[in-house]
């Protein structure tokens, strides 16, 4: 009979198929399983100085005003993904007749601005700053004294900070 | 006596075959596992503290090693051998270079693995990790994280980790 069949012949079929389909999972059979990782990089801006440096003003070329400089050195680590910039300023204000200026070696990745005189508001010295990570950097500091100054002994802080460049 | 009473509308060649399989399929059902991980998703702050020597220095490489990321469960194995694989998938931009890998501890519940001792690093593909044989309740898994530097992008990176337990 022909519906009878066709039945066989479609049984037939499945069980093959079923077969074929359980063989295949049996030679991949698994299962899984998974597990979220998150890795947070915090922005990192950090610079830091040299030990105190001494300033002795004690040369001086006829008719200008006597000077005196020293060095001293840097190290910066940023990874910002945009440009920073270094800026320098004094803590308070000098005494009158006393001039103190810097001039910082820029890293890898920056721009330096050369000499800069040093004020209470803060001055750009390095410039263009990307991710970059440098020690042993150069500062060098330079200070002259009217002749009005009386000899002694001051104390200037400078304060360097790493701002955005914008 | 019909082995198959089930299947009366087969005679013949295509009754053995289909009886064949109706009683191999059970068998060949029993030979599947189960991972299940034990343990939250992961995450790390990676700062200041983990450069180098301060100012001037890169992040440490690794910025972490040895640590605890999870316990895996190896189940309904039925005693048979199995293979556990490892891939990741980015769910974020992962940082170029940045890379996560993984060891299993070898501590004393894990006696009769095979392999995954030494840290392998995950990839979009998957790798072997290592093997065994029947059901193991707590494989503890460690993670190491390699290769951040100034030049990778603050903020969050994301990964899923995929286990998979095949019974070959």
């Amino acid at each position: 009979m022909k519906i009878s069949t066709d039945l066989r012949r479609l049984a037939l079929r499945a069980a093959i198929a079923a077969t074929i389909a359980s063989a295949s999972g049996m030679l991949h059979a698994s299962n899984s399983a998974t597990q979220d990782v998150d890795i947070t990089v915090q922005n990192v801006n950090e610079i830091s100085v040299g030990t105190a440096v001494t300033l002795t003003i004690n040369t001086a070329v006829a008719g200008a005003d006597p000077s005196g400089s020293a060095t001293s050195s840097y190290s910066i680590t940023t990874n910002s993904a945009t440009a920073k910039k270094i800026t320098a300023q004094l803590v308070s204000a000098l005494t009158a007749g006393l001039t103190l200026s810097v001039n910082l070696q820029a890293p890898s990745t920056g721009t330096s601005a050369g000499v800069t005189a040093l004020s209470t508001a803060p001055s750009d010295v390095v410039t263009s700053v990307d991710a970059v990570a440098a020690s042993a950097l150069s500062i060098s500091y330079a200070a002259t004294a009217t002749v009005a100054v009386a000899p002694n002994t001051y104390s200037a802080d400078v304060t360097y900070t790493v701002v955005d460049d914008s | 006596m019909s082995l198959c009473p089930r299947l009366p509308l087969l005679a013949g060649a295509g009754r053995r075959i289909a009886c064949c399989c109706a009683i191999l399929l059970p068998a060949i059902q029993v030979r599947a596992a189960d991972v299940s991980v034990l343990g939250v998703p992961w995450s790390l702050m990676v700062g200041v503290a983990h450069l180098q020597a301060g100012a001037g220095t890169e992040f440490e490489s690794p910025i972490v090693s040895d640590v605890h990321l999870a316990f895996l469960s190896i189940t309904n194995t039925g005693g048979a051998s199995w293979n556990l694989r490892i891939a990741r998938q980015d769910t974020m931009q992962w940082p170029d270079g940045v890379s996560i890998s993984l060891r299993r501890s070898g501590g004393s519940g894990e006696a009769g693995l095979a392999s995954g001792t030494s840290y392998l690093a995950l990839t979009n593909a998957p790798q072997e990790f290592f093997s065994g044989t029947g059901d193991y309740e707590s494989v503890e898994i460690l993670v190491r994280l390699d290769g951040v530097t100034t030049a990778t992008a603050p903020g969050l990176h994301s990964l899923t980790i995929h286990y998979s337990v095949e019974v070959p």
